[in-house]
């Protein structure tokens, strides 16, 4: 069975390089933490597997379907979510997961359901008829969240999901994505909170400068580290070369 | 200017209001204001010196030519006008600016707060007539007829009751409706009014024997105290004061009462969001889910719709001209319906494909999607045609019964104007804010011309079929020329 996306010799040039010939895994029904500081190439690379971006040259694999040869199929199976959530504010969060059913071509009947089933469990479902302008940032996260999970996708990419929510929306996202790896599903996601990478991953990927400087579980980094018992800030600083993601508050 | 001080607020509040323009850059900025300044006091002063003193020597002010009652009309036109802007102004100012709780929270008091606010709209409702009529009166003033001061104390008296009555009904609004209702109540109110007031600017055109008949009228000596504003204007001082005392009293009521359903509106919007319980239905298949996402947003976004209605508006003359001329020569007014209608079809078509290609609010999320970028483009400019289609599909069946080729011409020309219309901002429009729809045939002087013509080829088209004339076919040519020359131009640009 296919791999949930594996990704070869990937490349994209802005002004400079972005992502340099990064080749990269991730298993089906795994949780993969893709962690990196500032400017190393995760976005783009992200976008690139959404099929936002066309890369320069490489390989995009998605579930054995060649996104580059046939970008739609490989769409159908994939749901982004970027750290600025795709919405509008002059929707409903119904009406939006509504639109996005829609887009994705998913039966009305079916969609209605699954649509009440995330607004429920993400806490939404009272503000179902009010528009999403009123809602706080964490709000509107959890509305595209909803959104990215109404057509059921097999692959989720999450670029810094938990920005803006607080402890108890948090709890409720991380563990909605623990819930979509139990049943099968696939989630990427990037963070700057490490310990969320550390307590929830079962893969962590490091990338800097667009490569892939590190990959593994936590024990696998820890042993190619050479530092039993370090933690994954200790060993992102030592593989990243960056003091960037901030300290956690003590 | 103390800090916190009732001046330093009117400042602060005047500033907002002239850069809420969104354009960024010192020059940007100033240019216009300065423009708008030097223009009229230049023009103002010229035209004052060159009517001046010697010939009208002994006149007092405006009333020494013009019935009382024509000047009463003005003064009171001029406060229906300003009432449209002041409502968009206090929504604006009180509401979406969203910097009363800033103020309040400030150790300022709550009244100079609202009240520095109610007078930064008075002045920002009367500044762009000030600007026309202050320079030419006020140099007549000092050139011996001081008569001319009284017009200028009327424009602060209108723009002064104006706001206060808009601080008082848009409040009003807002606590009975909530803030969004109530932008929609007040953006159409507003557009109506403007509508209406260029619409009787335009009435000897349209109806002139109507026009006739409501001069007569106006012209009428008005009793006592209606008649109070006319000779304010013209510079008796006793009304002169009433009318001032009149406006300080109103301004300062609806500052301490009105501007306070804001502040109450406001603690009550903080509850969390809440809206009414309606039923959604999904739908089924791309087309769909993006007609229907494009016409929610379409009918969700007021000022939108008052500027696509006001420039619809602003046709209406033109077009009752031409059925007007056809009319009372030979023949129905079939054809020029027909032209009018397509003419309309054509820029309105126009206007939905921009809204709905332009201002996509979430182009990653569609780009996301699994389809084709032609499938979503399809579907946008299905959702961008349909009202103007509908609308086409309307006149046609209304012309029917009188005039089949003009309904016939209607349909069939109308339609593929609307579409072609709305190709063209397909295929140039860059992404943009909804709040740049005024402002978009500006982005391309070109694009402007180029559509304008467009439009007006369909229209003749239209017409020309509807006569059964084979003449049809040169504006056809030309529009179908436009048309081609645009897609060579995107294929070259691609």
């Amino acid at each position: 069975m296919a791999d949930a996306l594996t990704i070869t010799g990937l490349r994209k040039v802005f002004a400079r390089v972005a992502v340099d010939d990064l080749d990269l895994t991730v298993r089906r029904g795994e949780l993969y933490a893709l962690l990196g500081p500032n400017g190393a190439g995760k976005t783009t690379t992200l976008r690139m597997v959404a099929g936002l971006l066309p890369p320069d040259a490489g390989a995009i694999d998605i579930l054995g379907v060649d996104a580059r040869a046939d970008p739609i199929a490989a769409k159908r199976r994939v749901a982004y979510l970027p750290d600025e959530p795709l919405l509008y504010d002059k929707l409903t969060p119904l009406e939006y997961l509504d639109f996005i059913a829609g887009l994705w071509g998913i039966d009305p009947a079916t969609a209605a359901v699954t649509a009440e089933s995330l607004l429920r469990t993400l806490d939404l479902w009272d503000q179902r008829d009010a528009r999403c302008e009123t809602f706080s940032r964490g709000m509107k996260q959890k509305a595209a969240l909803a959104g990215a999970l109404v057509h059921d996708p097999a692959l989720l990419i999450l670029d810094e999901p938990l920005t803006g929510l607080d402890a108890g929306a948090a709890r409720t996202v991380k563990d909605l994505l623990v819930a979509r790896v139990a049943a099968g599903g696939t989630v990427i996601l990037t963070t700057h909170i490490l310990e969320v990478a550390e307590r929830l991953a079962d893969r962590i990927g490091i990338i800097r400068a667009g490569r892939l400087v590190a990959e593994g579980t936590l024990a696998e980094l820890r042993a190619a580290q050479g530092a039993a018992g370090a933690s994954l800030e200790d060993m992102f600083i030592a593989l990243a070369g960056s003091r960037d993601p901030a300290p956690p508050a003590t | 200017m103390t800090p916190g001080g009732f001046a330093w607020l009117i400042w602060h509040e005047l500033r907002l209001a002239l850069r809420g323009t969104g354009r960024r850059g010192w020059l940007t900025r100033t240019a216009p204001l300065l423009l708008l300044v030097a223009v009229p006091v230049v023009g103002g002063i010229g035209l004052g010196v060159a009517l001046g003193v010697p010939e009208h020597a002994g006149h007092r002010g405006l009333g020494s030519g013009l019935p009382p009652g024509l000047i009463g009309a003005g003064v009171v036109g001029g406060f229906v006008l300003m009432m449209s802007t002041a409502a968009i102004g206090v929504l604006r100012t009180f509401h979406d600016r969203g910097d009363l709780d800033l103020l309040l929270a400030a150790p300022i008091p709550a009244a100079r707060v609202l009240a520095a606010k109610t007078i930064g709209v008075a002045a920002s409702v009367a500044a762009p007539f000030a600007v026309v009529i202050a320079p030419f009166a006020l140099t007549r003033a000092v050139m011996g007829q001081p008569g001319w001061i009284g017009v200028v104390a009327m424009v602060g008296v209108d723009a002064a009751l104006a706001t206060a009555v808009a601080v008082v009904a848009v409040g009003g609004v807002v606590v009975m409706l909530g803030p969004r209702p109530a932008h929609v109540v007040v953006q159409l109110g507003a557009a109506m009014v403007g509508g209406a007031v260029f619409l009787a600017t335009q009435a000897p055109s349209i109806a002139p024997a109507l026009a006739r008949r409501a001069f007569a009228a106006a012209a009428r000596p008005w009793p006592t105290p209606l008649d109070w504003p006319a000779r304010a204007a013209v510079g008796e001082l006793l009304p002169l004061a009433a009318m001032i005392g009149i406006a300080v009293a109103a301004t300062t009521l609806a500052a301490r009462r009105g501007a306070r359903a804001f502040v109450a509106a406001g603690d009550a919007g903080h509850g969390g969001a809440t809206a009414q319980t309606t039923t959604v239905r999904f739908h089924a298949g791309l087309t769909r889910a993006i007609v229907v996402k494009e016409l929610r947003l379409i009918a969700r976004d007021p000022e939108l719709i008052t500027q696509i209605a006001l420039r619809l508006v602003y046709l209406i003359p033109a077009a009752a001209l031409l059925v007007r001329g056809r009319h009372e020569g030979a023949g129905s007014a079939g054809p020029a319906v027909a032209a009018a209608v397509t003419a309309f079809a054509t820029l309105l078509a126009s206007s939905f494909a921009w809204i709905v290609v332009a201002t996509e609010d979430a182009p990653d999320l569609l780009a996301a999607a699994p389809c084709t970028a032609a499938a979503i483009a399809r579907a946008k400019l299905i959702a961008a045609t349909s009202i103007p289609l509908v609308l086409i599909a309307v006149a046609a069946i209304a012309l029917g019964p009188t005039s089949p080729a003009a309904a016939a011409a209607t349909l069939g020309v109308g339609a593929v104007a609307a579409v072609t219309a709305a190709l063209l901002q397909a295929w140039f429009s860059k992404p943009a804010s909804r709040s740049a729809f005024s402002r978009r045939a500006q982005a391309s002087f070109v694009f402007g011309v180029g559509e304008l013509i467009l439009a007006a080829a369909w229209a003749a088209t239209a017409n020309l079929l509807a006569q059964g004339s084979g003449w049809a076919v040169a504006p056809a040519l030309l529009a179908a020329t436009i048309v081609a020359g645009a897609a060579e131009a995107r294929k070259t640009a691609a």
